[in-house]
């Protein structure tokens, strides 16, 4: 009896030296949930990551972090087990086990030895398929989420980072975190978290990877028996931002007389993860602004000025475009300023150079195996594989794209991508506008 | 139905069966580790695992904020910045360049008890990180002009600390903690300190702690052991080695003589509250049951702290627990959100009742079992990542002078008992040896 519409037989990834070579597969079940595994017998141990395709994006209007408190209640309560019930069984077997929720993509994870394996994905099907969202767990969780969303306004960094999207992303969802902040919070009944998860946990909306000491034959017969009920239903496509490029500096400055450091976060409208350009603008990132102590300004800012322990810059990787943000903490503010303003204008004109884009290539190329060495590693890699489309054969083609991309590109791109001096600019510290004295700017109040 | 699946995981015979072979798995591990000393006196330990070409190069030096005296603190952490910088053919910023351009991940980081540097690359470029690690440890050299700029980074390092919320607490807590022992500094050192570093004092002491007799080089991964004997005698075995004796403060500080407390008012949201009792060094062969008394308190949902204080009286909104033990004797600490301030005064008073029972009570089998059985799998899950390998192995081998420490701890907490857990809470965790800090909002700041 044929269940299972194959939709790839077997990838034989001997990509980095033929010891490695392990086996992949990709299926799906009639409803359309896809199903990963990795087969990787070296140690008795089986990673599991349960995603769902809609993320934050898709919380309600006004109550920013539905999709995450939805996610955290799985955890919390099935129609056959109470959250006491998952934690003791999960726990006393050992496992390891968390939620998630990004823009794009609520998860559930779960590690486990292969000997429990039958018993965690009894577990993670009810979870899955049948969260009772009881009433005192939610009020529970509702009062940690509103803890943890006000602990984050301890952070500098994050209050930095909170208002940098804010003022960028406007009313989109991508203004607040995915976790949303105090005020939505408030706001999310338990209604709102049974109407998300009716709505965006159907299987063809979803897809569950498996690494480790599995068979993909037994994985595929033992998630059949568990999901092939599942019904599929109606999957919806997120709004994108509306963002704006500013003609000229904006800037908002937070004074926190108790901090003997500030704080800067400035960017402008970024790209998101389908457009073509997205290899060619890591690779000019990465020139720019990836590791601190050798690319441009990490050179200007703290290896020739020791002016800040971290600077970088980077493009929001997500499915809808967000942010290029650069993020520097400096004692002094105006001179990291001018560097990293300078080194940005400096790769828009004039670009990298031959030898700049070839170490980045060797970089990334060398480094890209190294992050799916690990069960975990290759758990990751597969999510984003699927989240985003990238096809079952990326493993092999992104290093062939990282070296076929040429010197014309990366300049390209940073003339493209790269928006000097019409930034969105967050500053918080024990500063003054007179002595940041940063000229032709728009102060936002 | 999950009632009696969970009596059934607990009790029925192929678990038994199962369990021997997770710790039969484990202690596998032992026939993939090799050692040897070259005559220098550093100690190699290689662990094979051809599972991924990947190699994992690690080389720790046994210095670190233990080290190190008032006026001085912090200066491991400074010289750890400054070996990234030059040697005698290696100018600033090429390890880095190097490195990248094959790929690898690399880093260093100070700690108490030892200072680390690491590269995990691609196995046929595995050498390459051999070599640039015997420059560093025998040819740093500190030109005056290269100091200033690194030295005002790690001032900006240690303005990011300040700056993070909780940061002020655990470093006076710490402080507050230990009268007398190294303990009390802080590995980033102490802002005046910081401030008052010279190239001299960074010269100095990579002098003194740096040389092959006072390291330990742990190389895991994909390259075969007779591979690594070569290649390891080619760059470190004409470097010499001077012994370094390090001073043994395991029994410096003077007994907790009551309660010490702390109250921080800060610009923060969210108050904390941590509560720490001394606990014994490694050299005490019952130490290891603090780790499982620290979880059955605050490991999880099922603990007991979190059960008391965050489901059943709901005062709190996380808690944790840990035995805060690297070496020498520690602090068995429990970290608590209230969910307000005015509450504070209950949470102790349910933290130290369940303290109470904790020494009156033996714990049940389950919650006993619960935490062996999260060890042994946690054992298992580390051999995923031979960077996690290769940490556990140098850093038994630096603390407890054994590389297999890390193995014999595991065996330790199997074979924990319900009296060994109610007499280690009786000796430890009563009266007012107790040191308490809590941070609490600052109305006046928000």
């Amino acid at each position: 009896m044929k269940i299972y519409t194959r939709q790839l037989l077997v990838v034989l990834l001997g990509l980095i030296g033929n010891l490695f070579a392990t086996m992949f597969f990709r299926d799906s079940l009639p409803n359309g949930l896809i199903i990963l595994t990795y087969q990787d017998h070296r140690l008795p141990i089986v990673d599991i990551s349960f995603v769902c395709r809609s993320g934050a994006v898709f919380d309600p209007e006004g109550k920013a972090g539905t999709a995450s408190l939805c996610t955290d209640m799985l955890l919390r309560g099935t129609k056959k087990l109470s959250a006491d019930s998952i934690a003791q069984i999960l726990d006393f077997i050992g496992a390891r086990y968390g939620t998630g929720t990004d823009f794009d993509r609520c998860f559930l994870n779960l590690r486990l030895l292969k000997k429990d394996l039958s018993l965690g994905l009894d577990i993670l099907s009810e979870m899955v398929l049948e969260p009772a969202f009881p009433e005192d767990e939610f009020t529970r969780a509702q009062e940690q989420t509103l803890t943890s969303a006000q602990r984050a306004y301890d952070y500098p960094s994050a209050l930095v980072a909170m208002e940098f999207d804010r003022l960028l992303f406007g009313k989109h969802r991508y203004s607040l975190p995915p976790r949303g902040d105090t005020a939505t919070i408030r706001k999310i009944t338990r209604d709102d978290l049974k109407n998300f998860h009716k709505t965006h946990f159907v299987p063809n909306n979803c897809f569950i990877v498996f690494v480790g000491a599995v068979d993909h034959e037994e994985i595929k017969n033992e998630v059949h028996r568990r999901f092939a009920n599942w019904q599929p239903g109606p999957v919806s496509s997120p709004q994108s931002p509306e963002t704006i490029l500013p003609e000229k500096i904006r800037v908002k400055l937070i004074t926190r007389k108790d901090m003997n450091q500030t704080y800067i976060q400035f960017g402008h409208p970024g790209i998101s993860v389908f457009n073509n350009d997205l290899i060619a603008t890591r690779l000019m990132s990465y020139i720019l602004g990836g590791p601190p102590l050798s690319s441009r300004m990490g050179l200007a800012v703290r290896e020739h000025g020791g002016l800040a322990y971290d600077v970088r810059c980077w493009f929001d990787r997500r499915l809808l475009p967000g942010a290029f943000r650069a993020t520097v903490q400096t004692a002094k503010p105006k001179e990291a300023i001018e560097k990293m303003f300078t080194e940005i204008r400096r790769m828009h004109e004039t670009g990298a150079t031959k030898s700049e884009l070839l170490k980045a290539q060797n970089y990334f190329t060398g480094s890209f195996p190294l992050s799916y060495s690990s069960n975990q590693g290759k758990l990751d890699r597969l999510s984003e594989i699927e989240l985003y489309h990238y096809g079952i054969d990326w493993l092999e083609r992104f290093p062939d794209l990282m070296r076929a991309t040429t010197l014309q590109q990366v300049n390209e791109t940073a003339k493209q991508h790269l928006h000097p001096d019409r930034y969105i600019m967050v500053i918080m510290g024990n500063v003054t506008k007179d002595e940041l004295n940063l000229p032709d700017v728009e102060w936002v109040e | 139905m999950y009632a009696i699946m969970l009596s059934l995981i607990i009790f029925t015979a192929p678990l038994e069966v199962a369990r021997s072979a997770d710790l039969i798995e484990i202690a596998a591990l032992e026939s993939r580790i090799n050692e040897f000393t070259l005559k220098n006196g550093l100690h190699i330990i290689h662990y094979f695992d051809s599972s991924a070409p990947v190699v994992s190069v690690n080389v720790y030096y046994r210095v670190g904020s233990y080290d190190e005296q008032t006026g001085n603190t912090g200066i491991s952490h400074m010289l750890e910045h400054m070996s990234f910088k030059h040697t005698d053919i290696y100018k600033p910023g090429d390890f880095d360049r190097i490195l990248d351009s094959v790929g690898a991940n690399n880093n260093g980081f100070t700690s108490t008890y030892y200072t680390g540097y690491y590269e995990e690359l691609a196995k046929e470029h595995w050498e390459l990180a051999l070599k640039l690690e015997a420059a560093r440890m025998h040819k740093c050299i500190f030109p005056d002009s290269e100091f200033e700029s690194e030295h005002q980074v790690v001032a900006e390092e240690r303005r990011l600390w300040d700056n993070r919320p909780n940061s002020t607490l655990w470093e006076q807590f710490e402080a507050m903690a230990y009268l007398v022992h190294p303990h009390r500094n802080p590995t980033i050192g102490w802002p005046d300190d910081v401030k008052n570093y010279t190239v001299e004092k960074v010269r100095n002491w990579y002098k003194k702690y740096y040389n092959p007799s006072n390291a330990v080089i742990v190389i895991a991964g994909d390259v075969p052991f007779e591979e690594v004997k070569a290649k390891v005698e080619k760059y470190y075995g004409r470097i010499k080695g001077i012994p370094v004796k390090r001073t043994d403060f395991y029994d410096i500080e003077p007994a907790l003589a009551g309660e010490r407390r702390l109250i921080i008012r800060k610009r923060v949201n969210v108050p904390t509250l941590v509560i720490g009792f001394p606990t014994p060094g490694i050299r005490d062969s019952f130490h290891s049951v603090g780790d499982v008394v620290a979880a059955i308190l605050g490991g999880g949902r099922n603990s007991r702290l979190y059960r008391t204080l965050v489901i059943d009286s709901g005062i709190a909104t996380s808690v944790s627990a840990w035995n805060e033990v690297e070496c020498d004797p520690g602090i068995l600490e429990i970290l608590v959100t209230p969910k307000n301030e005015s509450l504070i005064p209950r949470v102790e008073n349910i933290i130290l009742a369940e303290l109470k029972r904790m020494t009156t009570e033996p714990v049940n089998t389950q919650e006993l079992q619960r935490v062996k059985n999260q060890t042994l799998a946690a054992a298992l899950f580390d051999r995923d990542d031979i960077s996690d390998i290769a940490w556990f192995l140098a850093t038994s081998q630096i603390t407890a002078g054994n590389w297999r420490y890390f193995l014999q701890k595991i065996e330790k907490i199997e074979e924990t008992t319900a009296d060994q857990v109610l007499f280690f809470c009786n000796q430890y965790l009563t009266g007012e040896r107790r040191i308490v800090g809590i941070l609490l909002p600052d109305k006046e700041a928000q």
